[in-house]
């Protein structure tokens, strides 16, 4: 009898301590040596990005033949004869509605998600062009956002005509691949062309090669790629490409440099600048700040509520089950206080969406709690039979969790996937935690009730 | 039993009753969306010191009155508030300018302050997401209730769990729609937990006739 009080003091005492290194933490010369809350973008702050349509213009010199050139003065500064000057914008009248700003959204949001981003808002303002958007502060964001004002025009122009041989309609899809040989890991941007695209590729890897004359000299005819007018490459064909794929390759370092990560970052932007299509609207930077979350003030607020509501729930649960229900609280205590430590080791990400996910799993303890008391004063079966009927029984109860939890980790969203994490972590130490430590805190009182 | 029928009629009747004057309210009035999710003018102040967020909301609150504001801070340094607000006027502008420079005695120039408009997030654009996860999630639970509770008639398990799915978040939403509820942040994570507690709930209630089913069996 002295063993099993011995037993549930140190019980109890165990979830006072993790309550204490969950809440408080353990600190070590200062430090809280407990890994902090991966806070997600909606709680902490984000970089704000807004974009808006360049209104910018310039002077352009067109040729007698309405051709754009930049040899149209004279030395004194006058226009040649038959030569115009006009301004030219960098968005016309004609692109700028509804329907293009859609567009440019759409595309700004392939580019997210090719860039593997996880976490973003964004907004576009139809009346005039605008785009808020919010992605999270990070090393990365300043990249991200560099890719934001591209349009995503990509040729490839014979380099003397400038005739486009190939623009974005003829591209299917661009991925970044990796390629490793003695000299380190290469980095290279695979362009898939569609059907039409294919043959065009074919034709142009015929005609775009270097050939000797009968008299030795060497000419070679050669296509430039384009990317918003800048070249990528300039090059010439060695043999007929039918595949409809072409390789272009970023850069080559060793797996352990600093260049390789540049390189990536690289080959991904230019891969999610050409699988997303171009933008019919030309864009501008208008603001790129980091702003805190307007929910960091009301974070206390809710919080406290949240606190407030479990300790009405806790009390009800002692008020009307009495030293079991009281042995049940200070059990969810543990059991919350248990799940917020592994909640940081496992680096879930904390959103609004996860706080609802952990308020669902502590309702699914609270509620199994119920049920073993209910079962206890039954004074039917044993404590062992009551838990093996009430996992049995519960495990059935739960099964949707368990699938709502594994399907909402796979989905690439942060705070989708944040629901899904917590549930699973959340279900997985609700099993061990309550097998291990609730069972022997109820055990003892079970055993009281049946000598009463 | 005819009591029970009746009650549970009146429940259905009042349900539907909700979800039809919550679909007119919403063709009529539209959804109300809170304020960071529908348009509005972030304001930036370039105080250049430090502030007390509560002193820069007693400002806003004195400016704006009535209007729903929300406050910010920008970057780490702690001396550029922003706040968003719906509508702003020129004398609001100007008076908000007076009262910042008044209070962190600094100079009211027009570089103190500077507006821009942040563009709406749409409702479409808050549920699309949701939208795959909960799909698969909803087809597996049922393809799960069709075999775990086979005995409770495999059509009529299902049925009941989509009816009470849909009749929940309709609920919700309708309930949303009446009482004007702004939609922002916490509306998907409430469309969640009723999507989850309702799951649970039917899970719970068939356990339990399976329960008594298999004890009366046993009887």
């Amino acid at each position: 009898m002295k063993t099993k009080k011995l037993t549930k003091i140190l019980i109890v005492l165990i979830i006072l301590a993790l309550a204490l290194i969950s809440f408080a933490g353990i600190y070590v010369k200062r430090n809280n040596i407990l890994p902090d809350y991966n806070i997600s973008m909606s709680l902490k702050g984000a970089r704000n990005v807004k974009l808006v349509p360049d209104d910018s213009s310039e002077e352009v010199t067109y040729d007698p033949e309405g051709n754009e050139t930049t040899e149209g003065t004279n030395e004194d500064g006058t226009l040649k004869e038959g030569y115009t000057k006009e301004l030219k914008y960098a968005n016309t009248q004609e692109v700028l509605n509804e329907e293009n700003y859609e567009q440019a959204k759409k595309i700004l949001q392939k580019r997210f998600e090719k860039l593997g981003l996880q976490e973003y808002t964004i907004a576009a303002n139809y009346d005039n062009g605008e785009i808020s958007i919010q992605i999270p502060e990070g090393s990365d964001a300043d990249t991200i956002i560099s890719y934001l004002t591209y349009k995503g025009e990509f040729t490839i122009q014979d380099s003397e005509t400038e005739e486009v041989l190939i623009n974005n309609d003829d591209i299917k899809d661009c991925k970044v691949l990796y390629s490793s040989s003695t000299s380190g890991l290469t980095v290279l941007v695979r362009i898939e062309f569609n059907k039409e695209g294919t043959q065009k590729l074919k034709d142009i890897t015929n005609t775009y090669v270097a050939t000797t004359s009968e008299d030795g000299t060497e000419t070679e005819k050669t296509v430039t790629l384009k990317l918003d007018n800048e070249t990528l490459i300039q090059t010439s064909f060695d043999e007929e490409n039918s595949q409809g794929i072409l390789q272009l390759t970023v850069g080559t370092a060793s797996t352990t440099s600093e260049d390789i990560n540049t390189y990536i970052q690289q080959g991904a932007g230019i891969s999610s600048l050409i699988s997303s299509g171009e933008m019919n609207v030309q864009y501008k930077l208008d603001e790129n700040v980091y702003i805190q979350s307007y929910l960091q003030e009301k974070l206390p607020i809710i919080m406290i509520t949240l606190i407030d509501v479990l300790a009405v729930i806790l009390l009800a649960m002692y008020l009307v089950k009495g030293r079991k229900g009281a042995f049940a609280s200070v059990s969810v205590i543990g059991f919350i206080a248990l799940l917020l430590i592994v909640l940081r080791y496992t680096n879930v990400v904390i959103s609004i969406e996860s706080i609802v996910s952990f308020i669902i799993v502590t309702i699914a303890d609270i509620i199994l709690l119920n049920y073993v008391i209910n079962e206890i004063n039954k004074n039917e079966k044993s404590i062992n039979a009551i838990w093996g009927d009430t996992y049995k029984k519960y495990a059935k109860i739960y099964a949707p969790l368990a699938i709502i939890s594994i399907v909402f980790t796979f989905i690439k969203s942060t705070q989708i996937a944040s629901i899904g994490m917590v549930m699973f972590w959340g279900l997985l130490v609700l099993a061990v935690y309550n097998v291990l430590i609730t069972k022997v805190l109820l055990a003892d009182v079970k055993e009281k009730s049946k000598k009463d | 039993m005819k009591k029970i029928m009746n009650n549970k009629k009146l429940v259905y009747g009042v349900i539907l009753a909700i979800i039809v004057i919550g679909i007119i309210v919403t063709c009529v009035f539209k959804l109300n969306f809170s304020l960071m999710y529908r348009e509005h003018t972030k304001i930036t102040i370039y105080l250049g010191k430090d502030y007390e967020l509560k002193d820069i909301k007693a400002i806003a609150k004195e400016v704006f009155e009535k209007q729903k504001i929300e406050l910010q801070k920008v970057e780490i340094y702690n001396d550029t508030p922003v706040i968003n607000v719906e509508n702003v006027s020129d004398e609001q502008l100007e008076n908000l300018k007076t009262k910042i420079a008044e209070k962190y005695e600094v100079e009211a120039t027009d570089d103190l302050i500077a507006t821009s408009s942040v563009a709406h997030i749409r409702g479409r654009d808050l549920v699309m997401p949701y939208v795959l996860p909960i799909g698969i999630s909803t087809l597996i639970i049922l393809a799960y209730v069709a075999i775990a509770y086979r005995k409770l008639g495999i059509v009529k398990a299902i049925i009941n769990l989509i009816v009470r799915l849909v009749l929940a978040e309709a609920l919700v939403l309708s309930i949303i729609a009446i009482f004007r509820l702004p939609i922002g942040i916490y509306t998907m994570p409430i469309a969640i937990f009723v999507y989850v507690m309702v799951i649970i709930a039917t899970m719970y209630n068939y356990q339990n006739i399976s329960d008594k089913k298999v004890k009366e069996k046993k009887k």
